[in-house]
C-alpha cells in the first residue's frame, strides 16, 4: 500500500500525496469501526449469559493456542480471503477515491490476506462480548494501526529507486513480525487466564 | 555494484543484523515461555484490562502490513 499511496506516486502532480494519505487513514478508521460495529452486533445474538464469565478464559486459551501458531510451533487454522485490494481501481477512479476506498477495505482486515492471527484474537474478544460499541472502538483501533505505518515509511516511496528496496524489507522482516505476534499473543492470553484465575479483588 | 547484487548484499546484512532466519524451536518456545510470564506478571500489577487488549489490538493493525 505504501507503493501505491507514495509521494512518488503524486509526484510532479496538481494532487497531494498528504490527501491522499489523510482520506486513506480516515477510510481505514471507518472500515474497522464499521466492521467492528457489525462483529459486535452478530455477536449480540449468541447466548452470553451462558458463557460471559468464562469470556476471558477462552480467548487466553485461543491466544496461547495461536501463539504457538505463530511460532510455527504447531499449525491451526487461518482462514483468510486470499486476496488484494482491487489494483485496477487506481485506473478506474481518482486517486482521492481509490484511497478511500483501499483504506475501507484494508481497514476492515477480513477482505484481504490476513498476516498475523492476532486479528482473530480481536475478532474473538468483540464477538463473545457482543458489543457493537466495543467492537466499533476496538477496530477502529486497528484501522487506525494498519494505516500508521503509511506515513513513517513515506520517505522510502519518496522515489520510485527505494521501493523495490521498501518492498524487500517488509518481506524479509515479515518471520520477525510472526514472531513478535507470538510473544504478545503469548503475554496476552497468560494476562487473560491468570486474571480470570485469580480471586476477584 | 549492480542493483541485483546489491540487493543480494543487503538481504545478507539484514539477516546477519537482526536474525531474520527463524530462530530454532528451543529458542522460539523460550520465546513463548517469556510471553506468558510478562502475562503472568501484568496480570499481578493489576494492569487495565483494556491495555492489554489495546496492544494486541494496535500490534495486529501494524502487523496487517506485512501482508503475503
Amino acid at each position: 500500500m505504501v507503493g501505491t499511496i507514495a509521494p512518488v506516486v503524486y509526484r510532479n502532480s496538481s494532487l497531494s500525496w498528504r490527501k491522499a494519505a489523510t482520506v486513506y487513514t480516515l477510510g481505514s478508521i471507518s472500515g474497522g469501526a464499521l466492521t467492528g460495529v457489525t462483529v459486535g452486533f452478530l455477536g449480540s445474538f449468541l447466548p452470553a449469559s451462558s458463557y460471559h464469565s468464562y469470556v476471558p478464559l477462552f480467548i487466553g486459551l485461543v491466544a496461547i493456542s495461536y501463539s504457538l501458531h505463530e511460532m510455527h510451533i504447531v499449525a491451526l487454522p487461518h482462514p483468510e480471503w486470499r486476496r488484494q485490494v482491487p489494483a485496477h481501481w487506481r485506473y478506474r477512479f481518482h486517486p482521492y477515491i481509490t484511497a478511500g476506498a483501499f483504506g475501507l477495505l484494508l481497514g476492515a482486515g477480513f477482505t484481504t490476506f490476513i498476516s498475523t492471527t492476532s486479528y482473530y484474537v480481536v475478532w474473538l474478544t468483540v464477538s463473545l462480548y457482543g458489543s457493537p460499541a466495543l467492537g466499533a472502538f476496538l477496530f477502529a483501533i486497528y484501522g487506525a494501526a494498519r494505516a500508521s505505518l503509511l506515513w513513517p515509511l513515506s520517505k522510502w516511496a519518496a522515489t520510485f529507486d527505494l521501493m523495490p528496496r521498501l518492498s524487500q524489507y517488509v518481506d524479509l522482516t515479515k518471520p520477525m513480525m510472526r514472531q513478535v505476534n507470538g510473544f504478545a499473543l503469548a503475554m496476552f492470553g497468560a494476562y487473560s487466564i491468570f486474571v480470570y484465575l485469580s480471586p476477584p479483588r | 555494484m549492480n542493483i541485483n547484487q546489491k540487493s543480494a548484499h543487503d538481504r545478507s546484512v539484514l539477516s546477519r543484523e537482526f536474525h531474520l532466519n527463524l530462530p530454532s524451536k528451543a529458542f522460539r518456545l523460550g520465546w513463548l515461555l517469556a510471553g506468558l510470564v510478562v502475562g503472568y506478571v501484568a496480570s499481578g500489577i493489576h494492569v487495565s484490562s483494556i491495555w492489554p487488549l489495546l496492544f494486541i489490538t494496535a500490534l495486529a493493525g501494524v502487523s496487517g502490513n506485512w501482508t503475503a
